[in-house]
């Protein structure tokens, strides 16, 4: 989700009975960022994906 | 002299009446040698981004088969038939909400 | 009949009619004018003109699965201001809007901003007071204004579409706060809208469509329907370059002026929508006459039609009697909303 639309994501997880569904965030607009930038986001992204998609690891 | 009126609001919670199922799925052990499928909502500058995100999960992950999906219509939930296909996938990631 | 037992809205009691109104603003249950007091006995007397107990399912949003009742469209009404024989017409427009081709959720929440446009047809537009002549697309009398306001105040109480929470509008337009015209049967050489989406002549109807702003225009020089048509067909062309490329429900709003060179002329609603459909056409490579060139990707000979068939042009007949001009509603974002048209009584769950 890009960060002008969180509000809008949390309100969605509410309404669909999904309070607090977890999402990542990223930075705004994607239609006029280059490629580069998209790389960076998706990079960052990426990183985090695990701790959405990944059992916490016990240590 | 006082005036007695209705509440206007749906007034039960914000969730409709389809929502009651709603459960997160089990969390994955590792990624490596997952099939990960994208449902992109179709905008012009989600293509250039899930590129990139393909790139990283592999490198990041080892992520085995990145699956590819586009919603017909972005501004409506995913198509049934990607659903189905969801199925098959280890994870999935859907976005971007731009 | 009287059903003041059935209702299940929760009641608040207020010392007056001015508390009722800082209660409701501060809430954020109004669109920032007076509402009129919900009281029980209103909102009864809506539910009995009608005919409809409180309980019943007008429809069911499909994205959220919530179903809307008569009684909480009937509150909402009242506050728009709209009398018990305006509220058939507000039923029947939220549930065309519940139409799943409509994508009621995507068209109010989208930054795009459309406002929900409602074209009354039938005999009722006479029984309600509707005006389909002078300012046919701003407030033209009570009923139609009263009809649009309640609409879209079902939409901000019962769904949320409120500015910042559902609705997600950069700019949005005047016309979110009501929008809703009669077609002018009477002064008119053509078929209605209704009887053309429904096929009945005597049907009572209201189509609902995600609209842009209204375009104007102006051709008062000719009688030639074809150059009248492209005058129509410029604007709705530099809504495809400016805006949307996307194929969808437009509508064009034609006065008595123009209409009667229409109807000297021979040309039904079927061959204005023709005309429209093979005009109304641009080059991808438009783009890049407007600042657009970043999509245009190489396709620069990709043509693009407006309409996905003629029949998705809604040709409406309305305005006063003088004045040679013209008005094109682009749809939201082409096909992406399908224009919704029920007749009024229409049972949709039995």
């Amino acid at each position: 989700m890009t960060e002008k639309f969180v509000t809008a994501a949390q309100l969605m997880g509410q309404v669909l009975g999904a309070e607090g569904y977890p999402f990542i965030v990223t930075e705004h607009p994607f239609s006029s960022a280059t490629t580069d930038e998209l790389g960076a986001r998706a990079r960052r992204v990426a990183h985090t994906c695990g701790d959405h998609l990944l059992r916490p690891r016990s240590t | 002299m006082s005036i007695e009126v209705l509440d206007p609001t749906y007034g039960d919670g914000l969730a409709g009446a389809g929502s009651q199922e709603f459960a997160l799925a089990e969390r994955l052990e590792t990624l490596a040698g997952a099939t990960v499928g994208f449902i992109s909502n179709g905008k012009q500058g989600t293509v250039r981004f899930f590129d990139a995100l393909e790139r990283e999960l592999i490198a990041q992950y080892g992520v085995a088969h990145v699956v590819r999906e586009v919603k017909s219509n972005y501004s409506a939930p995913a198509d049934p038939d990607i659903l189905d296909r969801a199925k098959e996938w280890n994870a999935l990631v859907s976005g971007i909400g731009d | 009949m009287t059903l003041p037992a059935t209702l299940q809205s929760n009641r608040i009691t207020f010392d007056d009619p001015l508390s009722v109104q800082e209660h409701f603003h501060s809430r954020g249950w109004t669109d920032g004018l007076p509402i009129v007091p919900p009281t029980p006995d209103a909102v009864t007397a809506c539910l009995d003109w009608a005919g409809l107990p409180a309980e019943h399912l007008v429809g069911v949003e499909p994205v959220r699965g919530r179903g809307l009742t008569a009684e909480k469209i009937a509150v909402n009404a009242v506050m728009a201001g709209c009398l018990p024989m305006h509220f058939p017409v507000v039923v029947t427009a939220v549930a065309a809007m519940l139409a799943e081709p409509f994508l009621l959720h995507g068209s109010t929440a989208s930054t795009g901003g459309s406002a929900i446009l409602l074209i009354v047809n039938g005999p009722i537009r006479n029984e309600i007071g509707m005006d389909a002549t002078f300012n046919a697309l701003g407030p033209s009398d009570r009923a139609s204004t009263c009809i649009g306001r309640a609409v879209r105040l079902v939409l901000g109480n019962l769904l949320e579409v409120r500015p910042g929470e559902i609705d997600r509008s950069t700019f949005g337009h005047p016309g979110k706060i009501s929008w809703c015209m009669a077609e002018d049967e009477e002064h008119s050489p053509w078929i209605s809208l209704a009887e053309e989406r429904l096929g009945d002549p005597h049907v009572s109807a209201v189509t609902a469509m995600a609209a842009m702003a209204p375009r104007q225009l102006m051709n008062e020089w000719t009688t030639d329907p074809e150059e009248i048509l492209d005058t129509f067909v410029a604007e709705i062309k530099a809504n495809m370059r400016h805006y949307s490329i996307w194929a969808g429900n437009y509508a064009i709003v034609i006065p008595p002026q123009l209409r009667q060179h229409f109807a000297a002329a021979g040309w039904s609603k079927s061959d204005i929508q023709n005309y429209v459909f093979e005009q109304a056409r641009i080059r991808r490579g438009e783009w890049a006459d407007c600042g657009k060139g970043a999509i245009v990707h190489g396709k620069d000979d990709q043509e693009y039609a407006a309409l996905p068939d003629p029949s998705h042009l809604l040709v409406i007949a309305a305005g006063g009697p003088a004045g040679g001009f013209g008005a094109v509603i682009p749809p939201w974002l082409g096909h992406k909303s399908r224009a919704a048209t029920m007749a009024v009584g229409a049972c949709v769950d039995c």
